[in-house]
Formats: structure tokens, C-alpha cells, sequence
């Protein structure tokens, strides 16, 4: 990547941000991962202190979001950002434990570009996060607007 | 003067100088006031005489006599009759109209008098002497009340069949007939009974529309008005106006009591028409309708308390899918982590004994190698443990959240071949069919209209528990078959396999428990599983099983699924 992408990794539960990182790196990612561990500090990082997100302008910036956050639905996070006209063009990779169909559904239709479930077998896990860490890898990832 | 002039001024004198209650039968249309000279020839003829008979006043005053307004055969025969009781020859003319008033003698009587068109009217007629100062006679009045709709009730009720005089004459019925005007005529025994009133209380007196709930009656009024298209009177025309025209009436009415008390009645009316089809009164038959009302008001308490029954029980039940849906997940994310770490620890554990050994030869130490060994088998089996607990944990919330999403799931009912569904569901299992050498026959099988995914799931969990739990000492042998009813049927699936303990034939329902010797792979799902589907398709499971014998699984069925024949027990 020639630029440099931001990943911003929305995920509540400590443990699983560190297996994650842990993983990407693994892949071979050395981008900077910023951690936010609830809704309100993801808000406060992606769309700033006055709320439109123009604090993110011209970043190339990757989104893993965690549905299941204490303070707030990932949903609400990804319906937000979709909405935002600076940062609905970065790519929102959701990575969470629910597999209901109807829920996956729900985040395509508001424009989430991956869905990733968490499986609880450890080698599928750190699979799955390798994997998408070397398709993070190859991505081109937009500049916001 | 003249001498009829004085005499009428006499008459007039003599009925002014009776009270308020005379002066309003002179002036009232209802009432025929006649007054006439010592002769008979007519002197006064009121609104209500020129109304029921026809005449105008000036046709008949100093011009006839009430006898030639009589049925003159009546006036013939009240005169022998006269002339009998009071032993002196009557003259069969005004003379035996008046003879009996003459005398002093109260006279009230029956008569049927005749209208300038012809047509006749029962009447009943008060007669009084009008005398003078002397006490001399000067004439006679002669108040009559059309009985019209008396007569003609009572005529009608004679002429109805037996079913109707009993109705008429039963004290389980109110029969009230009225005149045209509502005025209550006929007050039958059950009326009384009913209503708490003597028929003298109210004949003559009041209308059905007194004796009604009032706020019924303006209710009754405003919505006949909107329905027919014209205003109706909230009164007794409002009771009778359909009767009147000719519909069919029958409704529910509160019905008030001589004592204020009430009670709802079912009143039937039907308008009563003389021989020219003009209406001459009403006939109202009431019946109580407390008991029915009752049961009506049980049935409706019943009915909220079911719906509130059934509202309850569906939000309990969306409460516990929602419930398993959230822990489930919530479950689920610290599994990721025990078993991402464990995984993790075993990565170092590996690296942390190579490293160990890479050491031990480099300080040519032989010492407490055995030891080392030990301890690294006890770790690596220790996370062993822990990775296969984690494993099933996530099995066993796998199927929570599978039982979870089968009770949300929307059913869609179709016509479905069930030898058809259990055929591939047998073609499914060949493979293990084939290895625990069974032999597997399905009867015709009849057909249902229910959800197929759903049967599908039932049918190749029981297929395959079957299969599963046959002996490994005789030939296995399953059988499908049904029995029908008029509305449900009940599939079974015979095997000769195993069997099930009488204690565990109740546990084998519950989730995450199973039954006999643990030596096929389960978690103890299926049957969970297939008891919540056949309970939300709205139908029973049971189980027959001799151990060391077979088992027998009847699923019963309704014939046809409708979205009501369930979830109240999912």
C-alpha cells in the first residue's frame, strides 16, 4: 500500500482486539490499528468533536466494526458512517459473532463491504483474520471525501 | 235565544263547571264528545267525535241523533236486552242509547259506531244525564273511545294459532298490544309478572316507550333516523317505527320495572291492521333476556381473560426467544477468547519446551528430563480439556440459538407428500441405513397441509435416532406408518431397536439429555428440537418403547396448519 491506511478496529472485548491484532499482524500488516473499546469513543475518533466527520477528510481509512458494543448497536455505528458524506466511501469490514442471517442481511443493505463471523474454533479464527489481513493488504483503499 | 242555543249554553255551563280532567276529554282528539238536547239531536260534537267518525260538527248538529250513528241491529238488541233488565218496553232508538243515564244508573257500554264513510269502529261509550237546576233532564252527553285497537288485538290474538295464544297467555312472554298511538291496551299476565305492574296500572295510561330505558330509546331513535332516512321521535314511535313499516323488528331493550328495576328483554313488535290494512294498534312480545345476557357477559369475560391469557403468553415466549438470541452471543464472545488464548498458550507451550530442550543440551543436562516430560504432557492435556469444553460449549449454544430461531421462524403451510418426505429422508440416511444393516419400509403415508422444512427437521431426527440407536445383535427393522382421524393424523415410526427406559421416556424431550449407554455421538438436541417444532405446528409427541424390544414415536398432526393452532404452546 502506498498510502497509508488507518485501521480503525471497533471491538469491545479486549481479548478479542488483541487476537485480532495479533493475527493481522501475523499476515504481515504493519499499518497503524487504533483500538476504540465502545461506541462513543468510535463516534468521538471517526466523525470528530463537532460530529460530521470532516476531521477524517482525505484519510485512507479501513473500518472493522464489532456489532455487539455495550454502549451502542454496531448497526448504528454502520448506518451513521454510511450516512456521513466524508465517510461513507471507506470500507467497513464487519467482524462479530452473530451469524443471524437477518442480521447479515441488515448490514448489506446499509452498505457494510464484508461480514466476517468470529468463530469460536481458535485455528478457523486465526484463519479468518490472516486471511482478511492479506486481503487488507492488497486492497486500495479510497481517500475520504 | 233560541230554545237549542239556550240549551246548549246549559251544556256547556254544566261541563265547564266540571274539573280540568272533563274539560281535557272534551278537548282531546282521543275521546268523542257527543253532547245532545233531551231528544237526543246532537248539540255538541267535538274535534275527537268529528275525528273518529268522520263529520264535520255542522253535518250532524240539530240534524241526527247518536243512534243514527249506531250499528242499528246493536241499537235493536240493546234495546230487548234493556227492556228485559229493567221490565219497561225501550224503544230500539236513541231511547236505548241513553234509558239507563235517565234513570240515574251509570251506563258504560260497548258499541259499534258507524263512520260517514260506512266503515265501523268499536267504541266504548260513557253516557251521562245533563240536567238543570231543577234536576230536570236537558240532555245527554256522550263520550266514547274508539276501541279499535283493543278489539282488533284481542280479535288478532283469537284468530293467531295455539302457539300464539299460549305465548299470548303465558307468563314467560310480556304480550302488550297498544292502540295506534302506543297506549297500552293489553297487559297479559307475563307482562305483569315481568314488569311488576297490574294491567289497570297502566291500560289507557301509558306507552311501552314509559317503561323503557329513556337513554335506549333516544339511541334507538337517532340510529333508525340514520338507517331509514327520516326523523323518528325518541319514543314509542322509535319502538315501533320498523313495524309500521311493515319490517320485521325484533331487538334488545331494557325494560324498566314498576319497582326502577331493570332488565334487558328481546322484544318482538308487530304492527296490528284492520280489515283496510290501516294500523289500529301495536303488539309487543318481550321475553327476559337476563339469563342469556348473563351467559353472554361469562362468555365475554371468558373470552378477554383467554385473549389476556394468550397475549401474556406470547410476549413470555417472544421474552425467552429473545433471551436465548441475546446469551447465546453474549456467551459466544468470551468462548472466542478462552479458546484463542488456549490456542495461544499452546503455541508457547510448544515454543517454551523446545526452548527447554535447546537449553537442557546446551548444559549437557541429563537430570529431571522425565520429569520435564511429565509436564509438558500435563499442560498440553490440561488445554486439551479445555479446548474440547469450549468446543461443546459452543455446540450446545449453537443449538440453543437454533431452538431459539426455529421458534421465530415463520411457518408456511403447504400440501405435502409425506411418503414422498419420509422416502428422502430414508435416501438421506442409506449410508448408515446400509451399515447398521436396516431394513427400512414406509407405508402409504397420507398427506398434510403443514410447514415442510419443519417436517422435514421432525421426521429425519426421528429417521435418524432410528438408525442410530438400533442392536448390533439382530437385523434392524423400521416401519412408518399412520392412522387418521377427522382432523388430525398421526404418523409413527416403529423400530425394533434398543428402546428407552420408562424413567427416561420423559427426559428424552428436554434439551441436552439423552437416555441409555452414551456410545453414539449426540449432545442431546434432536429430540428438544423435535418436540418444540411439533408442538408449534400444533400438534403431540409420544413415545412407546419396550427396553431390549423397540420404540415407537407417534407424531400427531393437525391436517391442515393454521397460524392459530400454534404458538400459544411454542
Amino acid at each position: 500500500m502506498t498510502e497509508p491506511v488507518v485501521i480503525a478496529m471497533i471491538e469491545d472485548d479486549e481479548g478479542h482486539a488483541h487476537l485480532i491484532e495479533k493475527n493481522l499482524r501475523r499476515a504481515g500488516v504493519n499499518n497503524e490499528i487504533v483500538p476504540l473499546r465502545d461506541g462513543a469513543s468510535a463516534i468521538a475518533f471517526l466523525f470528530g468533536p463537532n460530529g460530521t466527520g470532516l476531521v477524517k477528510q482525505s484519510r485512507h481509512l479501513l473500518i472493522l466494526l464489532d456489532l455487539n458494543l455495550p454502549d451502542m448497536s454496531g448497526i448504528d455505528i454502520l448506518r451513521r458512517l454510511k450516512e456521513n458524506e466524508h465517510l461513507k466511501i471507506s470500507p467497513v469490514i464487519v467482524l462479530t459473532t452473530t451469524d443471524d442471517r437477518v442480521e447479515i442481511q441488515r448490514c448489506y443493505d446499509l452498505g457494510c463491504n464484508v461480514y466476517i463471523t468470529k468463530p469460536v474454533d481458535y485455528e478457523k479464527f486465526a484463519h479468518a483474520i490472516q486471511q482478511l489481513g492479506l486481503f487488507v493488504s492488497v486492497i486500495q483503499v479510497p481517500k475520504t471525501i | 235565544m233560541s230554545d237549542s242555543a239556550a240549551r246548549e249554553m246549559i251544556a256547556e255551563e254544566v261541563l265547564l263547571k266540571a274539573g280540568a280532567l272533563q274539560r281535557a276529554i272534551l278537548n282531546s282528539a282521543n275521546f268523542s264528545s257527543i253532547a245532545t238536547d233531551a231528544k237526543g239531536v246532537i248539540q255538541i260534537f267535538n274535534v275527537g267525535a268529528e275525528r273518529m267518525l268522520g263529520y264535520a260538527a255542522a253535518e250532524v248538529m240539530n240534524k241526527i241523533t247518536p243512534a243514527d250513528i249506531s250499528d242499528p241491529q246493536e241499537v235493536i238488541v240493546r234495546a230487548e236486552a234493556l227492556s228485559v233488565e229493567l221490565g219497561t218496553p225501550i224503544t230500539p232508538g236513541f231511547e236505548a242509547l241513553v234509558f239507563k243515564a235517565s234513570r240515574g244508573i251509570e251506563d258504560i257500554y260497548e258499541l259499534t259506531y258507524i263512520r260517514k264513510d260506512g266503515s265501523r269502529f268499536p267504541a266504548v261509550g260513557s253516557v251521562t244525564a245533563l240536567r238543570d237546576a231543577q234536576n230536570a233532564i236537558i240532555g245527554y252527553l256522550l263520550i266514547g273511545t274508539d276501541n279499535t285497537a283493543r278489539k282488533e288485538a284481542e280479535e288478532a290474538l283469537l284468530k293467531a294459532g295455539a302457539l300464539q295464544r299460549a305465548i299470548f297467555n303465558s307468563a314467560n312472554f310480556s304480550s302488550i298490544a297498544t292502540d295506534a298511538k302506543g297506549v297500552i291496551q293489553i297487559f297479559n299476565v307475563g307482562a305483569e309478572r315481568m314488569l311488576g305492574y297490574a294491567a289497570t296500572e297502566v291500560m289507557n295510561k301509558i306507552t311501552p316507550a314509559d317503561i323503557s330505558d329513556p337513554q335506549e330509546v333516544i339511541v334507538r331513535a337517532e340510529a333508525l333516523s340514520v338507517e331509514l332516512g327520516t326523523p323518528i321521535t325518541p319514543g314509542f314511535e322509535a319502538l315501533v317505527f320498523k313495524a309500521s313499516r311493515g319490517i320485521e323488528d325484533i331487538y334488545e331493550l331494557t325494560y324498566i320495572r314498576k319497582d326502577g328495576s331493570r332488565f334487558p328483554a328481546v322484544v318482538s313488535v308487530t304492527a296490528l291492521r284492520d280489515a283496510q290494512n290501516a294500523i289500529i294498534g301495536y303488539l309487543l312480545i318481550g321475553t327476559d333476556n337476563t339469563a342469556r345476557k348473563q351467559v353472554e357477559a361469562e362468555q365475554r369475560k371468558l373470552d378477554q381473560r383467554l385473549r389476556e391469557q394468550t397475549a401474556l403468553l406470547s410476549e413470555a415466549n417472544e421474552e425467552i426467544q429473545r433471551f436465548v438470541f441475546i446469551v447465546s452471543h453474549d456467551l459466544r464472545s468470551p468462548l472466542v477468547n478462552i479458546m484463542g488464548f488456549a490456542s495461544e498458550i499452546d503455541t508457547s507451550r510448544k515454543q517454551i519446551f523446545a526452548r527447554l530442550t535447546e537449553l537442557r543440551t546446551q548444559v549437557g543436562g541429563e537430570q529431571n528430563v522425565e520429569n520435564d516430560n511429565v509436564l509438558h504432557r500435563d499442560v498440553e492435556e490440561a488445554l486439551a480439556y479445555i479446548k474440547s469444553s469450549v468446543a461443546k460449549m459452543d455446540r450446545l449454544i449453537a443449538a440453543l440459538l437454533k431452538l431459539s430461531r426455529e421458534g421465530q421462524r415463520q411457518f408456511l403451510p403447504q400440501s405435502i407428500d409425506m411418503s414422498q418426505l419420509l422416502q428422502s429422508t430414508t435416501e438421506a440416511l442409506a449410508h448408515q441405513a446400509r451399515d447398521a444393516n436396516v431394513k427400512i419400509s414406509i407405508e402409504d403415508l397420507p398427506a398434510i397441509t403443514s410447514d415442510r422444512l419443519a417436517l422435514e427437521q421432525v421426521f429425519s431426527n426421528l429417521m435418524d435416532n432410528a438408525v442410530k440407536y438400533l442392536r448390533s445383535d439382530v437385523p434392524g427393522s423400521i416401519d412408518v406408518r399412520a392412522t387418521e382421524s377427522d382432523d388430525s393424523i398421526t404418523y409413527e415410526i416403529h423400530d425394533n431397536g434398543r428402546g428407552i427406559e420408562a424413567r427416561d421416556r420423559d427426559r428424552i424431550f428436554d434439551l441436552f439429555r439423552r437416555s441409555g449407554i452414551q456410545d453414539r455421538p449426540g449432545d442431546g438436541i434432536g429430540l428438544a428440537h423435535v418436540r418444540t417444532l411439533v408442538r408449534r405446528l400444533g400438534g403431540s409427541i409420544n413415545v412407546e418403547s419396550e427396553p431390549n424390544r423397540g420404540t415407537i414415536f407417534k407424531v400427531t398432526l393437525p391436517r391442515r396448519w393454521h397460524q392459530q393452532t400454534s404458538e400459544v404452546v411454542a
